[in-house]
Order: structure tokens, then sequence, then C-alpha cells
């Protein structure tokens, strides 16, 4: 097995020509995701049996099911069924690059629910008091109080999701999009040389981790500005 | 005198467990109560029903003329008159000690920045530390937390203060500047409510002293009657164990 | 000891003697279960396009078979170690294996055909059989990632919106579920796995066999141990013979409705 270092020089530009895309998939469903999160928790917290029971059905089955079998189901199980095809839903569940935002938005909109789920645990309930003490009505106290800590707690765990998230884009080359796992997996099949063209690939998702994890590491920082350093 | 805070036949469970029993309280305005008692005999909990913190199971609470129901809009309009200080002082982390003094001003009385900061100021003097007017809680001592604390309070407005073990969790160094602070209070005028075992403070502050035991309210007294001669033998045995420290 | 080998003398030129006297057997490489081109039916019998192309060579050159069953991937090896004589098993001719084996003229071709739905009445193709530019336009074109289509499709239409398949399964789902609009694949494959099937049945080729062997290659041929070249010659003369007399054409026909065979040959090595 010789390894050919100049071929991940050459590979590099051309896989880099997916991360657009890459970086698309990730930027929608993760906003999609946090969207969705927020109304999952909101049922999550709420009093009411008819609104917790679906979302936790919701989370356990988004997160006790591999998201390679969620994108199939959403892209090769869907168009089984002929009333789908039919549906007004169908020039989206046509496109594989909306199949992959749908599976990838709905598979973290359940972790980042339970994510943030647990920054709300964490929130001190004496902080809580305090407002309620002060007349803030449950919106501000929401809002000014809870939300805010509960995002500071949540963070670490969130820059989490994201880097898995990145990831998991790389599954979308499954259904035919040319992210760059999708660029890559045509170079190898190309050149017949999976070290050198994958290699390649993983210095970039390791150079977008570094990136998303200095990124976090900042925000953090700033967010947590007023936690005394000892 | 027009009485700010009724308990009527005040009842309080947890589960099963019988909290409060048949409370019955009154307090006029500008009067100043100590609450004391062995822990866990209801102290917290009672003045806790007064804003509200916990709800009552049977009996009455009227506090400013407004009863407490299930009635959110009338539990906001006691809240924002009575102003309440914990043991652990629950200042928002994540905000400078201007920002929450300025909170609740802005958001409950709708008053603008400028004249809240200008209120802010105003009660941070009264508590002796403007200087720290933009730090963070955590950048303080526990004794000037526990003062912004009262002035973030303060802020409001509150026709009564009420008090939990406001120096239980200080540094023994730190317990009397937070009393000064009280006793200053005191001297305007405020209504106040206050736990404490401070038995010094009762003594100088307190008009009344009502002394409560397994969710009972088993004494009220003048602060010369209860610590000269208590009525009950649960008080006495209390005042041994308080005053042998 | 001078006896015992004066006696295995004897024995071996006997043997020898004897030889020609019945008709040689020519042991064939194939897997036995690649329907419909080699497999064993129920009734224990070889049957398939390629044990009808070894039956109609051993008739012509007038030797007998002896088939031997090999998985694909000891193939060669099993050839080159003298465990058969002939690789008759739908073997690709490459540059690659010709290095290591000799193969006879094809006997079956490489060509990739384009799939799309009846309905839409396409017309991708001019009379001459090349492809029209402009009539790609719009269409999603299906192609197996790094297949010899693919290239095919690169090179002669740049502007087609090129869907890549791991595979031909999930590109005739998605051409089934009207995410693509048509597909190249192997019409064989095709043919077998999805126009036959009720999946397929509103579909159907929309253009002729594309047997362009500058991207397909040559073809299909049978293979055999280098150093026989008067084998070699044997083999395919015959196969000339079965193109030119039709069989080869009749044994198409009995599997697929198109035929699969070479229709005009240049000879070996083209
Ligand atoms: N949230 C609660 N759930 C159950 N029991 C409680 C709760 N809060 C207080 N209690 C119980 O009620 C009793 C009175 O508590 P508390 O008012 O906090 O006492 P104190 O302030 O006098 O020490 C204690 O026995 C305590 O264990
Ligand atoms: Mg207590």
């Amino acid at each position: 097995m010789s390894f050919d270092l100049s071929l991940i020089a050459v590979s590099l530009p051309k896989i880099l020509q997916g991360l657009g895309l890459t970086l698309n998939l990730l930027a929608v469903s993760t906003l999609f995701g946090l969207i969705l999160a927020v109304g999952i928790l909101l049922m999550r917290l709420s009093r009411r049996a008819w609104l917790i029971w679906p979302a936790k059905a919701y989370i356990y089955f988004f997160r006790g099911t591999p998201l390679l079998v969620q994108l199939f189901v959403i892209y090769h199980g869907l168009p089984q069924f002929g009333f789908i095809r039919q549906s007004v839903l169908w020039p989206l569940l046509r496109e594989p690059y909306w199949c992959s935002v749908i599976a990838l938005s709905l598979n973290t909109a359940a972790y980042v629910s339970e994510i943030l789920r647990g920054g709300v645990l964490g929130v001190d309930k004496g902080l809580i008091e305090a407002g309620k003490a002060l007349g803030l009505s449950k919106f501000q106290r929401t809002s000014r109080i809870t939300a805010p800590l509960a995002v500071r707690l949540a963070l670490p765990a969130y820059s989490n999701e994201i880097v898995s998230m990145l990831k998991s884009t790389a599954l979308a080359s499954t259904v035919t999009l040319m992210e760059m796992t999708g660029v890559a997996r045509t170079i190898v099949a190309d050149t017949f040389a999976p070290y050198e063209i994958f290699i390649a690939a993983t210095i970039i998702y390791l150079v977008l981790v570094w990136i998303i994890q200095t990124g976090f590491t900042l925000v953090e920082t700033y967010a947590n500005r007023h936690v005394r350093k000892t | 005198m027009a009485d700010i805070i009724v308990l009527e036949k005040m009842n309080k469970f947890y589960g099963t467990y019988h909290a409060l029993k048949d409370v019955d309280l009154t307090i006029a305005k500008g009067e100043k109560v100590v609450v004391c008692g062995p822990s866990g005999s209801g102290k917290s909990t009672m003045i806790r029903c007064i804003n509200r913190l916990e709800e009552h199971d049977s009996g009455r609470i009227v506090v400013g003329g407004q009863e407490l129901t299930d009635d959110e809009k009338k539990i906001d309009l006691v809240r924002r008159e009575v102003g309440m200080v914990f043991q652990s002082f629950n200042l928002f982390p994540h905000m400078t000690v201007l920002e929450n003094l300025t909170l609740a001003p802005r958001l409950v009385r709708k008053m603008a920045t400028g004249e809240a900061e200008a209120i802010a100021m105003k009660y941070l003097t009264r508590v002796r530390i403007p200087d720290q007017a933009n730090k963070y809680p955590s950048q303080l001592s526990g004794g000037q937390q526990q003062r912004v604390a009262i002035a973030r309070a303060l802020c409001m407005n509150p026709e009564v203060m009420l008090f939990d073990e406001p120096t239980s969790a200080l540094d023994p160094e730190m317990i009397s500047e937070v009393l000064d602070v009280m006793t200053d209070l005191a001297r305007e005028g405020m209504t106040m409510v206050c736990v404490t075992h401070e038995m010094g403070f009762a003594r100088s502050v307190a008009d009344r002293i009502v002394f409560m035991d397994q969710g009972e309210i088993v004494e009220v007294s003048t602060p010369a009657e209860f610590f000269a001669a208590p009525k009950s033998e649960r008080a006495r045995t209390f005042l041994g164990q308080i005053l042998a420290h | 000891m001078k006896f015992m080998t004066g006696l295995l003398s004897a024995a071996i030129v006997g043997l020898a003697v004897a030889m020609p006297a019945q008709a040689e057997t020519l042991r064939v490489g194939m897997e036995c279960t690649y329907a419909p081109f080699n497999y064993r039916t129920p009734e224990g019998e070889m049957a398939g396009y390629d044990v009808d192309v070894a039956k109609g060579i051993a008739e012509r050159i007038g030797v007998d078979l002896d088939y031997v069953c090999q998985e694909w991937d000891g193939m060669i090896p099993s050839l080159l170690a003298n465990k058969f004589d002939l690789i008759v098993a739908s073997m690709s001719i490459t540059e690659e294996r010709k290095q290591k084996i000799d193969f006879s003229i094809p006997y079956r071709v490489s060509v990739g055909r384009i799939l799309g739905s009846k309905e839409a009445g396409l017309k991708l193709f001019d009379e001459a059989g090349k492809p029209i530019p402009d009539a790609f336009n719009g269409l999603r074109f299906g192609v197996e990632r790094a297949s010899t289509y693919a290239k095919w499709v690169e090179a002669k239409l740049p502007g087609a919106e090129i869907s890549l398949y791991d595979g031909a399964q999930p590109m005739l789902l998605d051409l089934q579920n009207g995410r693509i609009d048509i597909a190249i694949t192997n019409p064989m494959k095709a043919y077998l796995d999805f126009l036959s099937k009720e999946n397929g049945a509103g579909f159907e080729f929309v253009s002729p066999p594309i047997d362009e062997a500058e991207y397909f290659g040559p073809g299909v041929g049978v293979g055999l141990r280098k150093g026989n070249d008067e084998l070699l010659v044997k083999i395919d003369k015959a196969l000339d013979e079965m193109i030119k007399d039709g069989s080869l054409e009749k044994y198409s026909l009995k599997y697929f409705p198109f035929s699969i065979h070479p229709s005009n040959w240049k000879g070996v090595g083209q």
C-alpha cells in the first residue's frame, strides 16, 4: 500500500467544493432544530400531560433511533405512499436537500430540547423566587432569568451538539448530496485511494470542529464574565 | 393604625404534613415583627405564604387589603408591594448590581432606565455600597451581596419588607453590616416581618416577637416580656438554647 | 528399479496413445449462482447465457465440458492454479485482467441504456443514435457514482443535472419515486430488477444501447491461461461463427427481450 501525500493536496480543494453545502446543511438544520427544540421544551416543561406525553415520545423516538435510519425513512420510506407524492409537501420531500434538512432538524431538536431542559433544571430555584417576590410576571421571569441562565448552563453541551451535527451532515451523502463527504466518496470511487482522500476530508472536518469549538469557547467566556475566576 | 397583613386561621400542608396550624397574626403598618422558633417550626413557610411563594390550604391571608387567592393579577399586585430578602441572597448572577436593582422597577413599574438607575443609586448609597454598582454579585462579599438584595427590594418602594434569616448564611464579621442596614430601615418606619435568631436585633428593633413551634404560633410578646419572662415552656427552652451560644 | 521405470514408461506411452481415441474434456469455471448467466435450474441442470455459450464453443471445437463452480474472488487464481481451463463467467475484459490471463473476443457487450417514464415521451437521441444535449435540459439524471456510465455522461452531456448513487437499486427507487427523471445503467440488470417487475411497469428504455467501447470496455469474454494460443484461436473462431449464424442472438433472446451479444466484432484485442 503506497501512500500518496500529493493526492491529499490535490483532493483538498476538490473536497472543499462541498464545504458550502456542508455548512448550509449545518446552519439551516441547526436553526430549524433550535426553533423546534424550544417548542418541544415548552411542551415538556408544561404541566399538562397531553403536551408532555407527545414531547417525551418525540424525544424518545428521535434519540432512540439512528439518524441514518431516520433519513432513510424520510427519503426512501415516505415516497412509498402515493398520497405523499400527491401532497403539497412533495416538492420539498422530493429534494434530497430538504429530506436531509428535515432529518437533521428533527433529530437535533430532540437532543437540543433535552440539553436546554438540563439548563432550565439547573437554574437555582431561589432566583425564580426572587423574581416572583419582585413582582415579575411569568414571562418576564422566563425571559430575564430562566432563559439566559439556562442558555449559559447549556452552552457546553450545545457546542458538542453542533460538532455532532457537523459530522452528521456527512450522512446527506447517502442521499446523493455532494457535500464534503459526498465529494470525497466520489473521488474515492474514481481513484481507489480511500486513505488519502478521506484523510483530506478528515483534515477539513477537524479544522471546522476547531473553529466551532473556539467560537463557543469565546461565547462561553463572554457569557460567563459574571462568574468569579478562582 | 391600618392592618397591612392579616392571617386568619391559616393552614398549610406539604402533602400530609401539617406545616402551619391555624395561624392567626395581624401586623399593622409600620410595625416591626420578629419571628423566631426552632428549625422546622414553620417560620419560612409562614412568611413565604404572605407573598404567595407558598400557597396556603385554608384560612385567609389579606395583604394591603388584597386577599390572596388563585387570582394571578392580585398576586402580582401584592408582590410588588411586598419586598423580600432571602437567606441565600438570590441575586441574579448574570446581571450587574445596578441591573439587579433596576430590573423590577423597569419591567414592573415601567420606569425609564435613567429614573430606575437614579433610584438604584439612592438605595445603594443607603446600604453603603454605591461604588459596587457595576460589579457582578460574584465579585462581592456575602455581606455586600445581602445589602444589594435589600436595596433591590427597596427599589420597588414596597409597603412591607419580609426577611427570612437574612444573616444566617453570613460569616460572623459581616452580620453587623447587614443588621445595621436593617436597623436604619426600621428607624425610617418600614413595616418589617423578620425571621431571625439575632436576639440583639430583636430586642432593639422589634415591636413584637412571634414565637413559633411545630407549625403553631405559641406566643406573641413584646421583646421586654419575651426575654424577661417567656410565657411558654417551649419558648423558655428555645431561648435557653439560643442565648447559650 | 530399471524394471519399474520401464513399466511406468510403458504405461505413460499407453495412456498417451489411448487419449485421442476419446474427446478431450475442457473444465469451465463459473459461479453457478449468477442467473440468468450461469446458474443451476431447480432440477440441477446448468443453464444460462454463459452456459449456452460454453456449450456452443464445445460443440464447435469438439470437446466435452466439465463445470467447476467457483466463487468470484478466486476465479482468476483458480484458473492459474489449473483447477479449470476456461472462465466463462460473465467476466469483463479489462486491461488489468489481461495482464494475468488471455481473453477471447467478446461474446457479450457492455452497454448502458437510459431509462425513463413511458408517459414523458422522451426523445433524447437522434436517428443516428447520438444524444441530443438540449433534450436533456431540465431532466434530473441518475448515475452510479464513478461508474463507466458516469464517465460517459460527463463526457457527452456536460450540462446534465446529475444525481450520484451508490448503486442501481436506490437509483431505480428514486426513478420510480420521481426524484429523478432518467437513469443510466446496465440494461440487463435494469430489465431483470426493474422493468420486468411491477415497480418498473411505467418505465422503458429511452435510449438505444450505448456501447462505446472507449467508455464501457469491449465486453465479456472467455478467459484462459496465457500460452494457449492454439485453443484461443479455436474459441475465437467458434464465437465468430456463433455471432454470424445467429446462435448468440438466439441465446440472448432466451433471457432478455433484446440482444446482448456483439453484432459485429472487429477482431481480438479491439
Ligand atoms: N417544599 C416542602 N415540601 C415538604 N415539606 C416542606 C417543604 N418546605 C418545608 N417543609 C417542611 O415544613 C416544615 C416547616 O419548614 P420551614 O417553614 O422551612 O421551617 P423553618 O423556616 O421554621 O425552619 C419543616 O418540617 C419542613 O421540613
Ligand atoms: Mg426557614
